[in-house]
This record gives structure tokens, C-alpha cells and sequence, in this order.
């Protein structure tokens, strides 16, 4: 995590590199709530920046953002503070390009978000096309589509998955329907290190964690979670994991050696990954995540699940069990921060409307769920997560990037 | 041309008291339509459990508190945690094929997922048998994927028709675009019919593989109709619908659609409605040309806005029988069922009228004819009907809804005089596929915002409502003096159809019921009317949590009130553990 060391407010400015923070867990360091929520927040700048529901990255006072403008994704680097644009990278994306049309409610994307590191920013288009940005001109460094290697270079409901930048890697579940490859690219040159060619790609972003001791890259695929060396991309585990109309799409969480998965219709599960093959630890079907991710706080759980319209949970980790389950039609999803004392969600409303969001800001704690009134911080469905920094608050929604202020 | 004799089928026997092992005897099925008075409930043979479709049952003393209980740690129902439940059972991944019951055993639609079968490996469609009493398997049809992925056969979906079983035979169609007839008995007592059961379950796509060893539990296909390879039906992501019998004649949908990406309909000219002749399909050496004896000829497929899922219902208007077809364009069509011969020696249903269920701001720019609405998923714009019509005393009940994918809408609920093909009433709604229960003149339907609505069914009143918060794709159950409804989430819904009926009676039409903190608030406008706490909840409302969604609906069977949920197969009866 890379922390500038600007006290403010008595919060500190946090970079947010990628989906989900530096280490893909949502929590932010060092954030200190106010001892009143406000019921509105200072709204500062607001940029047209298009459509599409990929979080914007925020390194050393900019931010990365990428959107769909026309029949264009781009790539813009704004100043934070003013919300001025620095540069702009563009690529056209409408050509042999169509979703699911089921898919429409969601538009045609982007849904993955860019990664920042080492002054490169890598971005996964709605087709499955991996580009890596110099950061500080925006000069497309490497692109690859991976139309070489695979038929339909994207699955049925567009790429969702961001971009997992490690030890001057770049790794990505490229591919489309039933085939697939997780890659691994050197960040420098975009040649391949390593491939593990399986099936196709879920919707998750693939994260890095330590289980029973033993690094491992962990991907939810089409129809899998699977465990992979990070180093050569050997394939450690594998479990089969299917959602209805193959909509995998929850980060996965692990606390020691359980890997903790959900989808939606699924319920929760817990898988115990050992040496041999991943046994169930447990299940609940209490609760079910679609599009959100859930966050882990010691071992318990918090999340947003897609039952009764849209309602807050916090489980036992270990063990399933829900200390709570609170609210109903609070909205299609939320994203969820780890802040602390308080979790931030930004709860949308479902995303062809135009509905205004809110954030919602709760106790984490399994006691009893302490909300507070719903402060609006967009006029529609804002499906990106919040970005915050110290005092500052950034919303991309429908087709606008706001920062807001905690007052 | 083979015609429907309507004065025979009008005077069979009625259906459905009888119970024990299946038996070669002859039809004891009726035409008669409505309810069908008495008889306990009888069986449940096919969707609506009558060619009326009403979902609703005479059925008595059924549980108004069930509970499924837990899972164990495989999967598999717990009975020690349920509650007045006689047997649960393990299904596929995805169960869409409605369950029916006759003679003693109930058949049922889903996908080959954790059968564990060596023979069959991978993706598979499925229609199960098993024993009604105790949900022991008896046999099992296996039906290999067509091989065109998403397009016009979705991955694990399973079988998505629900069987209709008549006498010894069962029909559905199946994922293949097929329609199958089997002997009830699978394979037990001998394979009669086709005897190509082997070569049919070794498909992979469209290609012939090994034959594959057959068993005693392996179903018995009877005759299969192709309706890609005789019709050019082009289905759309998954045949579904159920085949609705009457006398010697199988009418279905044929689920004719458009392509995945929505863009184009590839087989405009293929019937949208058909009717097969199941006796003469069962001659030796018959060819499906002999086999197809009517079909649509109002060009409804040039229409379609998505697919022609939905299978007709019947009605009559003095004492003679119609077709009630749900228009996949959105209208409501009323058919001769006995097919004239046109010029090509096709036989062809005679339309008697066709009625828009659109309202006119739904099909046309702010209701200006000049300007048509396309077809959108999304927000306004026309619908298909997607339910399956009810008739009911002389009128066709429906709502026009879309395939759930394409989310909650704008929709309408139409009832029209069946003699004349004019508008009874209509009222606003979302978008539905839940084929109604009608009983004592008050309908009872869902929609895909999840609520749970009571329509007075000669004025087309709402009289209450209930948010079950979740989508509803599955239909409502009226028997005993409730109403089942099942949601997406799990959750069975279940309220005293009696006594919501007097509370609307005395605070009038337009109730919303909410539960807060295990109190019913009965709801005008944002005011409560009406407070009800303590026991008396309980006597009125009850809600069951399945661990799975409630996309099939649930049906009741010589009293035993069956719950399909998406994996798993549960049986209640009052009085049981």
C-alpha cells in the first residue's frame, strides 16, 4: 500500500491503485470517521467522463479513469484536485463486439478496472483487449486482444475482471465462452511469463492470498475457483463453482485455509483448502451475493446480499452463521469499504434507471447492524466503487466522476 | 385430416382419482375444462393441472405451516430439521421442468448435475420418475445437449417443459427442440416404441457417438417429433412450454424465436403453435409429416418478440372447444382447434380472433398508431405473453410479461370474453409469466417485482397485494383456502385466501400487506388501515425459506403438496414429520 504521508483532517491520503485497494481487500488505512455524519457531503468538481462501471485509480494526486465515450473506451488521467484532464487514450470497441442481450441494463461497459503500478496503468477493455498506459503521457506502451490465441476474445456478458499487478506482472483471465487462459505478461514488454489454459473466464477480479501458507493466485472462472502458483501459474486446486446463466462475479476472500466463495442463487461457501482436494468448511444460503464483493474484518464477513431486494449482512467467517441480517430493498448492490470503525457502501439502484445512489454508512461490528441516514452522492446508478482519500470521496456514476468532501 | 372428435373428448370420464401403480387403460382423462369438482385434488398431470391451466387445486387439508429444514453438508435435504414434510430429494443444478403427478408417480424436469451416472458425463438434460409416495427414483430420460451453446440450447438448464402424462404415455418437450412421448413404465417392462434409445442418449451436439449401454431405469421413448429438422423452428436460447392433450391431439408451442443477439428472426415461417397426433404418431413406420396435423397459420412467428415458450390452454363456447393461444407478439389469440386443410393440404386452426393485451401507450409512441414501439428489454415499449392463459367461466385471463432475464417492466393484465374476443376489463401490472389461479371469481397472480397481487376477476379491481421482495418466475397455488407463491429468493409466501378476502371486503379494494416486526399491516395508500398482530398473523400469513430459488411452481397431488426448488424436490402433508 502506498500511503503519502499527508495528515489531513486527521485522516490520512490514501493511493487507491486498483480494484479494491493496493491488496484487492477494500480496506482503506488510516481513515477516521467523523464524529457526525453530515447529511450531505461539499461537492467539488464533477467531470463528464462516460459510461460504464470501472472504479478509477487514484496514485499521487491522479486519477486513472476508464469509461466508454461513444464508440470509444478511453483512458483518461485527470488532476485530482481540479478534476482537469492530463491526457487521454482512446480505442475503438464497437466493431464484432455483442453482449448478451440480457445484458443490457448494464450498457456496454467498461465493467474492469485499471491497475497503477510502477508508473504503468493497465487497463482490460469490455472485448478482452489488456493495454498497458504510461501513466504519465498516456502512451500505450503494449496491447494485446488475444484474438490469436482464442475464438471469442470476451464472455457473454462482456470482461469484468481487473487487471492484478504483481512482482512486474500483469495477470489476467483472458477469454471467452468455455476457453479461457489466466496470463501472466511482464509488465515491461507484454510477452507472456506463463499461461494456464482452462476455462473460460468468470467476472471476478482474481486476488493474491496466502493459503495454509502457501502464496496462490485465486480466480473465479466460468464454472470454477481455481488456485494457481504465482509464480509458473501450476494449477494448485480446483473446485467447481457454477452460477445460473454463468454469472461468477465475487472477489473471493480467504481467511487461512478457507477460501470463501459466493455467487448469485448460490449462498455463501467456504471451501477448505489443503493439500488435496478443497473440502466445504461450510455453507449458508441465508444470504447471496451477486455483483458485490464482500470484505473481510478478523473473521467476520460483511457484505451486501441480493435477497430481499438488497440487504446488509455480517457472518461468522469461521463457521456461516450470521450474527446479522438487516434492511430489504436497499438496491441492486453496493460497493463495500473497509473503513475502519464504519463500513462505506455505495448502494445503487438497479443500473438502467436513473435512480439516485447513496452511501450508507454502517457500525462494522456483528453486533447489530447501526445505520446512519443514507447520504446521496449521485442523481444515478453509480455501480463503481467509492474512492476515498483522506476527506475526499470520489463517485463515478452513470457517466459523471464527482469528489465530494466530508465536511 | 385427422379431427378432434369434441363431443367424444367432452365426455370422458374425469380425471384423476386414482392412485397406485400406472395401468394400460383406457383414456380417463376429460376435456372438461374449469375446475374440476371433488376427488380430494386428484392428481396433478400437467401444467394448470387441467387444460383450463388454472392453478388451482380442490385439494383439502393442506399444511398452511411447512418447514424444509436444513441441508446436510452434501447437498441433500434434511427431514429431521423440516417440518410436514413426507420425503425430500437432491434434483439437478437447475430445475425449470415443473413437476407432475399421475398414478402414483410424478416426473419432472432438470439437468444432469451431481447424478453422479458413469454413463453420462458433463451436461445433460434430464425428466426424472419417480415414485409420488416416497420420491425414490424409478427411471430417468437422459437427453443430450444440442451442441449450439447459449443460442438455442443454454447450458445446464435442463428440461425447462413440464410433462404432461396422459394415461400410460408422458409428453415434453425437451432441450433438443424436441417433442417425446414415453411409456410411463421406462424401460422396465420392455422397450416399446422407437428403439433407438441407445444411439439417441450417445449424441453429442448433432453428432452420433457410441451407443450407450441402456438399463431398466433408462426411460422408453415412444416417438420423438424434431421440430428443428420438420418445422426449421429456430428456438430461442431453450425450448420450453408444455404440451397441452386433448382427446388424440398434442398441442405445444414450438418456441420459435429470435437470435441470441435479439437482431433477427431466422425462421419466420415456421408456426409459432402446432398440433401433433399422438395415436397416429404411435403407428409403425408413421412419418412426422403424418404426425403434424395443425398448425398456426396467422403468421404469428413474422411477430415474435422473443420466443414462443408458451403452450396454449383450452377453453370452450358452447360446448365447443378453443384453443387459447399467448401470443409471443403480445396479442391473445382464440383458435378452432379442429384444423382445415388449406391449399397445400396443411392443416391449419381457423383463427377466431385475435386482441391486443398491449395497451396502446405500451405498443405505440405516446398511444399514436402511426408510431409502433420497437421491442425493448428494457423499460416500456410492448410485451409478449409469457404466462399461460387461464380460462375461466367463458373468458381468457392473462398478463403480458417477458423472460425474467430482461427484468422487471411495464405490463398489463387482460381478461377477454372468449365468444367474442373483446376486453373484459384490463388493469396494470408489472411484467409477469405466472399463469394465474382463478377461484371464486378472484384471481391470483405474481409479477417479476415480486408481488404477489388478488384481482376481482369479473371487475379487474386489485383487491390486495403483497411485496414478497424478490422476483416471482414461478406461478401461484390456490387450494384448501390459500394461496402458495414462491419467490427468487427462496421464500414461500402463503396467506388465507379467506380471510384476505374479508379484510378487503370490509376496508376495500387496494390493500397493501406488509409485515413489520411480525404484525400485518394492511396498507391504503401510505396509511395503515389495519393492524394485525399476535396468533392471528399466523392464521392468515405464513412463510416457508427454501435454500434454493422457487422458480417451478409449487402442485398439489392426491393431497401431498409438492415444492420444487431449483435443487431439490420436497413433498408436504399436513400431519407428516
Amino acid at each position: 500500500m502506498r500511503i503519502i504521508a499527508l495528515l489531513l483532517a486527521g485522516c490520512v491520503t490514501q493511493d487507491w491503485p486498483a480494484w479494491r485497494g493496493a491488496k484487492g481487500d477494500a480496506k482503506l488505512d488510516g481513515f477516521k470517521p467523523p464524529a457526525t455524519w453530515p447529511k450531505e457531503l461539499q461537492r467539488g468538481w464533477q467531470v463528464e467522463v462516460g459510461e460504464g462501471h470501472s472504479t478509477p485509480a487514484l496514485v499521487e494526486g491522479k486519477l486513472y479513469v476508464f469509461a466508454r465515450q461513444g464508440g470509444d473506451e478511453v483512458t483518461l488521467s485527470l488532476d485530482a484536485a481540479s478534476g482537469k484532464e492530463l491526457w487521454r487514450d482512446k480505442l475503438a470497441v464497437d466493431a464484432e463486439f455483442m453482449l448478451q442481450s440480457a445484458s443490457k441494463p448494464h450498457g456496454k461497459g467498461p465493467f474492469s478496472s485499471p491497475s497503477v503500478a510502477g508508473g504503468r496503468v493497465f487497463t482490460f477493455g469490455i472485448r478482452g483487449t489488456l493495454t498497458c498506459l504510461d501513466a504519465k503521457e498516456g502512451k500505450v506502451l503494449w496491447r494485446h486482444d488475444f484474438k490469436d490465441r482464442l475464438g471469442t476474445p470476451y464472455p457473454q456478458w462482456g470482461a469484468a475482471a481487473s487487471p492484478l499487478v504483481l512482482d512486474g506482472a500483469c495477470v489476467i483471465h483472458v477469454g471467452g465462452d468455455k476457453k479461457g487462459s489466466i496470463v501472466s505478461l511482464d509488465v515491461a514488454t507484454g510477452k507472456q511469463k506463463w499461461s494456464w489454459d482452462g476455462d473460460g473466464p468468470g467476472y471476478a477480479t482474481s486476488i493474491l492470498a496466502t493459503v495454509g501458507g502457501k502464496p496462490q493466485l485465486i480466480t473465479q472462472t466460468q464454472y470454477k475457483a481455481v488456485g494457481l502458483s504465482p509464480a509458473d501459474g501450476k494449477l494448485l486446486w480446483e473446485l467447481e463453482y457454477k452460477t445460473n446463466y454463468d454469472q461468477n462475479s465475487v472477489t473471493p476472500v480467504v481467511l487461512g485455509d478457507l477460501v470463501i466463495l459466493s455467487g448469485t442463487a448460490r449462498g455463501v461457501t467456504a471451501y477448505r483448502i489443503g493439500g488435496g482436494k478443497p473440502e466445504q468448511a461450510w455453507h449458508t444460503d441465508d444470504v447471496a451475493m451477486y455483483m458485490s464483493s464482500p470484505l473481510l474484518k478478523g473473521d467476520r464477513l460483511y457484505g451486501f446480499s441480493e435477497k430481499r431486494k438488497g440487504q446488509f449482512f455480517c457472518l461468522d467467517a469461521k463457521t456461516g452463521q450470521a450474527f446479522w441480517t438487516a434492511g430489504s430493498r436497499l438496491g441492486e448492490n453496493a460497493a463495500l469499504l473497509d473503513a475502519g470503525e464504519v463500513i462505506l457502501a455505495l448502494a445503487t439502484p438497479r443500473p438502467d434507471g436513473n435512480d439516485p445512489s447513496h452511501l450508507i454508512v454502517f457500525d462494522a461490528h456483528e453486533k447489530a447492524y447501526a445505520q446512519r441516514p443514507p447520504i446521496k452522492v449521485a442523481d444515478t446508478p453509480a455501480w463503481a466503487h467509492p474512492v476515498v482519500s483522506g476527506r475526499s470521496i470520489y463517485i463515478k456514476d452513470k457517466t459523471k466522476l464527482t469528489l465530494w468532501t466530508i465536511p | 385430416m385427422n379431427r378432434l372428435s369434441l363431443v367424444t373428448v367432452s365426455l370422458l370420464a374425469a380425471c384423476g382419482t386414482s392412485s397406485g401403480p400406472p395401468a394400460n387403460e383406457p383414456a380417463r382423462r376429460s376435456a372438461t375444462v374449469e375446475t374440476r369438482e371433488g376427488g380430494g385434488g386428484g392428481d396433478w398431470p400437467e401444467w394448470g393441472r387441467t387444460p383450463s391451466k388454472n392453478m388451482m387445486s380442490e385439494a383439502k387439508n393442506l399444511p398452511f405451516e411447512l418447514d424444509p429444514g436444513k441441508l446436510k453438508p452434501d447437498g441433500t435435504p434434511d427431514l429431521a430439521t423440516a417440518k410436514n414434510a413426507l420425503w425430500a430429494v437432491k434434483m439437478g443444478s437447475q430445475t425449470y421442468g415443473n413437476p407432475a403427478v399421475a398414478n402414483g408417480r410424478l416426473y419432472v424436469g432438470t439437468n444432469n448435475e451431481g447424478r453422479g451416472d458413469p454413463r453420462f458425463k458433463g451436461d445433460y438434460s434430464r425428466v426424472v420418475c419417480l415414485e409420488a409416495a416416497t420420491g425414490k427414483e424409478i427411471w430417468t430420460l437422459t437427453i443430450p445437449k444440442l451442441g449450439t451453446g447459449k443460442v438455442g440450447d443454454w447450458e445446464f438448464l435442463g428440461v425447462c417443459s413440464h410433462p404432461t402424462v396422459v394415461e400410460n404415455r408422458v409428453y415434453v418437450m425437451t432441450n433438443r427442440c424436441e417433442v417425446i412421448c414415453l411409456d410411463v413404465n421406462g424401460l422396465a417392462d420392455g422397450n416399446q416404441g422407437v428403439q433407438d434409445e441407445a444411439n439417441y442418449m450417445a449424441f453429442v451436439g448433432t453428432t452420433p457417438g457410441k451407443p450407450v449401454e441402456m438399463k431398466p431405469t433408462d426411460a422408453d421413448i415412444i416417438w420423438r417429433y424434431d421440430m428443428i429438422y420438420e418445422l426449421g423452428v429456430f428456438p430461442h436460447n431453450i425450448t420450453a412450454g408444455s404440451p397441452l392433450v386433448v382427446g388424440d391431439i398434442v398441442y405445444l408451442s414450438t418456441s420459435n424465436g429470435v437470435t441470441y443477439d435479439h437482431t433477427e428472426l431466422p425462421s419466420p415461417k415456421s408456426p409459432a403453435l402446432i398440433a401433433l397426433n399422438r395415436k397416429i404418431a404411435e403407428r409403425p413406420g408413421v412419418t412426422p409429416a403424418e404426425m403434424l396435423v395443425g398448425e398456426e397459420a396467422s403468421r404469428i412467428s413474422k411477430r415474435i418478440f422473443h420466443g414462443a415458450w408458451t403452450g396454449p390452454a383450452w377453453g370452450e363456447v358452447g360446448g365447443k372447444g378453443v384453443l387459447l393461444f399467448p401470443g409471443p407478439d403480445g396479442f391473445a389469440y382464440a383458435f378452432d382447434p379442429n384444423p382445415v386443410k388449406d391449399a397445400d393440404g396443411f392443416g391449419i386452426f381457423p383463427e377466431k380472433w385475435r386482441y391486443d393485451c398491449n395497451p396502446p401507450d405500451l405498443r405505440y409512441k405516446n398511444g399514436d398508431k402511426t408510431q409502433p414501439l420497437k421491442y425493448a428489454t428494457l423499460g416500456g415499449g410492448p410485451s409478449e405473453i409469457i404466462a399461460t392463459p387461464v380460462f375461466y367461466k367463458g373468458r381468457f385471463y392473462a398478463p403480458i410479461g417477458q423472460d425474467p432475464e430482461h427484468r422487471p417492466g411495464p405490463g398489463n393484465y387482460t381478461c377477454i370474453d372468449l365468444a367474442t374476443g373483446k376486453k373484459v376489463w384490463d388493469v396494470r401490472m408489472d411484467r409477469s409469466l405466472s399463469t394465474s389461479s382463478i377461484v371464486d371469481d378472484l384471481i391470483y397472480t405474481g409479477d417479476l417485482s415480486g408481488w404477489l397481487t388478488c384481482i376481482d376477476a369479473n371487475k379487474g379491481t386489485i383487491l390486495w397485494r403483497y411485496n414478497t421482495l424478490a422476483e416471482i418466475w414461478s406461478s401461484t397455488l390456490v387450494a384448501d383456502g390459500k394461496v402458495y407463491v414462491g419467490n427468487k429468493d427462496g421464500m414461500l409466501s402463503v396467506f388465507a385466501t379467506d380471510r384476505m378476502k374479508k379484510l378487503a371486503d370490509e376496508l376495500g379494494p387496494g390493500l397493501e400487506v406488509e409485515i413489520e416486526s411480525g404484525k400485518l399491516v394492511l396498507k391504503k395508500g401510505e396509511k395503515a388501515a389495519r393492524e394485525i398482530s399476535g396468533d392471528e398473523v399466523g392464521q392468515i400469513f405464513r412463510e416457508a425459506k427454501f435454500p434454493a430459488e422457487l422458480h417451478c411452481s409449487p402442485i398439489v397431488a392426491q393431497g401431498v403438496l409438492y415444492v420444487a426448488t431449483m435443487r431439490h424436490l420436497y413433498a408436504f402433508k399436513a400431519g407428516a414429520k
